[in-house]
């Protein structure tokens, strides 16, 4: 790429914002207008799945958060950036491989894919979002004005995700293992991550696990400004998880870059 | 003017991997063992193309065509070699083009615009001119993917050519579609041309090739073996095709078909054809390997000897020749009444012209078994440029018609001559003023 002149440059990331935003809208809605059931789909299965761990914790174990509010509350705003997350890592490790006619048949700058991907993940969760307030609400605990933090918290979880997105894409157009390997790795990672479990249940043995986990700081900043009333702070959490993401898309930037050279070739 | 298209010593070497973890390994380690095998696809292939020029692109299957294509377009980059574009570039790849077969129609074309960036006030004033080209009714609004394939050509055609692109490149495209669409096609182009668009076109179809190019370039083996006129270059890629050595021009003269006396060439040709036991056919240039031979074992048409004008040595026709065919033909059992027939098809297999012994009123004499005869048929032919194919075959009209062999298509004729028709009938017109004194 030769250097371009600062109004081109300008040119250049409009139309690029302007392919992302059109291939997240196209992204949407494949899925949710192409079934019977639509919008309904996107819903029914988080719910479902929240209910199921209600049950098992809050009816059978007799969990209870840790704040003292009700296991369901605390579940909730956990899982919901979780789902984002996977969600976001599973179309977006695909998100080369399932647009060959983009790749082989036109010069599309494929390294979009990936961030548009992403970011449909992202608009899906912010469908389910209006869900938990309403939920919070109803149980007596409407959440206070660090609702805007969770913004934020989003923002930072769409960087990491679209960091490894971009390696788990590049690298999935020559190894379509990548695909079975990342589900085990998020299953794994589910249960490494206080989502379903309380952090300090296990703080003392996984203290530095839960530090270098980056989801810990998403998933605690989610309770934190949906549940708690509490504002981010810069604080060790925070310098390691945005270390941890700048480094995740500098990296799946260059593996992308790295990689893309034989897409048109390899599917 | 600086030419639109410079390429500059382009190799394209694919690495061909045993496994795609290979592939991967190499990707992330460059400098790590070497695990590939290579494959060179173009090799040292220069050329420049002016601003309006139309290039055809000729060239065996595999002959890095499509490779040169994909780099033009972006897809693929050069291994080596530079490759400067100046302006925009539309592509037509095979039938694909870039569609998301989930998507309508009017979803697609929206979206190929907004990857060439096109301001959405101008998405929208090209769209309706879109539609109305491409002409599918309500299928513009229906997933690509119920498309047939005629439909899936008209909408990337329509889509590619309202880009208005500096540069349009058509790779076989116009071989699908129905004839009047193609025609819309081509009156389309022919517009564009003289607009100033330079087109590169791609096809097999070596008469479509001269009919849209006035020069064409040659690729074989990943080499770029000739630039120049397209006639010169056809010329080659047909000699190429058909296993020609040499090229010669038929000499043009006035000819009854016989061989001249004294013509010291034409005389050993026949005398070898006469006396060669083993077929020399499938040497000819003329001879066009996918011919399709039935037979029913009775006779066969063993060796096959053409001249055209009196002159054996055949690359092309201009188109006026008197043709001479000398059939060898050896039967299995006693006929007594054999017919010679032959037929002249386009390379759609229409049949031109064609005749027999038996429309023609023409008695020969009864054969024997285990006789070889040879036979010569002349016949004028009066074809416009393109490529002709011609049947020849014995048979026997007792008791009832029978083909005992029939060659199909078994010899190419190469017509480059006369471009004053269109069709296949070269019927030269004149045309006066009548005064009124006259009338």
């Amino acid at each position: 790429m030769t250097p371009v002149a600062g109004r081109a440059w300008r040119r250049r990331w409009i139309v690029a914002g302007d392919l992302v935003l059109a291939l997240v809208w196209r992204m949407v809605r494949a899925r949710y207008l192409g079934t019977a059931g639509g919008v309904v789909w996107l819903f029914v299965q988080p719910l479902t799945q929240i209910l199921i761990y209600w049950v098992v914790f809050s009816v059978g174990f007799r969990v209870r958060g840790p704040s003292g509010e009700p296991y369901i509350l605390f579940f909730v705003t956990g899982f919901v950036p979780w789902v984002f997350f996977q969600e976001a890592m599973t179309a977006g490790s695909s998100a080369v491989t399932s647009a060959p006619h983009l790749v082989r048949k036109t010069a599309f700058p494929t390294i979009l894919l990936p961030p548009a991907a992403v970011f449909s993940a992202a608009v899906t969760h912010c469908l389910i979002l209006p869900i938990v307030v309403v939920l919070l609400t109803v149980s007596g605990r409407p959440p206070s004005l660090t609702i805007v933090a969770t913004a934020y918290y989003l923002g930072a979880l769409t960087a990491f995700a679209l960091g490894l997105a971009w390696i788990a894409a590049s690298l999935q157009v020559y190894f379509r293992d990548i695909g079975p390997i990342l589900a085990v790795i998020l299953g794994a990672w589910f249960w490494l991550t206080p989502v379903a479990w309380p952090p300090s249940l296990l703080e003392d043995v996984f203290s530095p696990w839960m530090t270098i986990n980056p989801l810990t700081y998403i998933v605690n900043g989610y309770r934190d400004s949906l549940l708690l009333g509490r504002w981010p702070t810069l604080d060790l959490a925070a310098l390691v998880f945005w270390a941890e993401a700048l480094a995740a898309l500098a990296l799946g930037r260059l593996a992308f870059r790295r990689l893309r050279g034989g897409f048109a070739e390899v599917i | 003017m600086a030419p639109l298209i410079q390429a500059q010593g382009l190799h394209k070497t694919f690495r061909i991997y045993a496994n795609p973890f290979h592939r991967l390994r190499e990707a992330v380690f460059p400098r790590g063992p070497v695990r590939h095998e290579k494959v060179e696809a173009l090799v040292d292939v220069s050329f420049s193309l002016a601003k309006g020029e139309t290039v055809g692109i000729v060239g065996r299957n595999g002959s890095g065509k499509s490779t040169l294509l994909n780099l033009i377009t972006g897809i693929l980059r050069p291994t080596a070699g530079t490759l400067a574009i100046q302006g925009t570039v539309q592509a037509l790849l095979e039938l694909g083009a870039g569609f998301d077969p989930l998507m309508t129609g009017r979803d697609n074309v929206l979206f190929q615009m907004r990857t060439l960036g096109l301001h959405p006030d101008e998405r929208m004033d090209r769209l309706p001119r879109i539609e109305a080209f491409a002409d599918i009714g309500a299928f513009f609004d229906r997933p690509v993917q119920t498309y047939s394939s005629g439909m899936f050509a008209r909408l990337a055609f329509a889509s590619a050519i309202q880009g208005d692109p500096d540069i349009l490149i058509l790779d076989e495209i116009l071989a699908v579609g129905d004839a009047s669409f193609q025609e819309k096609c081509f009156h389309h182009i022919h517009g564009m041309r003289e607009k100033g668009t330079t087109i590169l076109f791609v096809s097999h179809d070596t008469d479509q090739v001269s009919r849209l190019c006035r020069s064409a370039l040659l690729l074989d083996q990943g080499r770029l073996l000739l630039q120049g006129p397209t006639r010169d270059v056809i010329d080659v890629y047909h000699g190429i095709l058909h296993g020609a050595r040499r090229r010669t021009d038929s000499p043009q003269g006035p000819g009854d078909g016989l061989p001249a006396p004294g013509d010291q060439t034409s005389a050993t040709a026949l005398e070898t054809f006469r006396r060669s036991d083993t077929p020399l056919l499938e040497s000819r240039s003329y001879y066009n390997r996918s011919e399709r031979r039935i037979t029913n074992g009775a006779a066969l048409v063993t060796d096959i000897l053409l001249s055209a004008d009196g002159a054996f040595d055949i690359a092309t026709l201009g188109g006026q020749e008197t043709l001479c065919v000398y059939l060898k033909v050896a039967y299995a059992r006693a006929i007594p009444r054999p017919h010679v027939g032959w037929g002249i098809t386009t390379r759609d297999g229409v049949m031109i012209s064609g005749s027999n012994t038996l429309l023609s009123d023409i008695a020969l004499p009864p054969a024997s078994a285990g006789e070889t005869v040879i036979y010569r048929v002349d016949f004028p032919i009066r074809l416009v440029s393109g490529d002709y194919f011609l049947n020849l075959g014995i048979n026997t009209s007792e008791p009832e018609w029978t083909f005992l062999e029939t060659r199909r298509a078994v010899i190419h004729l190469p017509v480059r001559g006369s471009n004053r028709c269109t069709g296949f009938l070269d019927a030269p017109m004149t045309c006066t003023v009548l005064s009124d004194a006259e009338s």
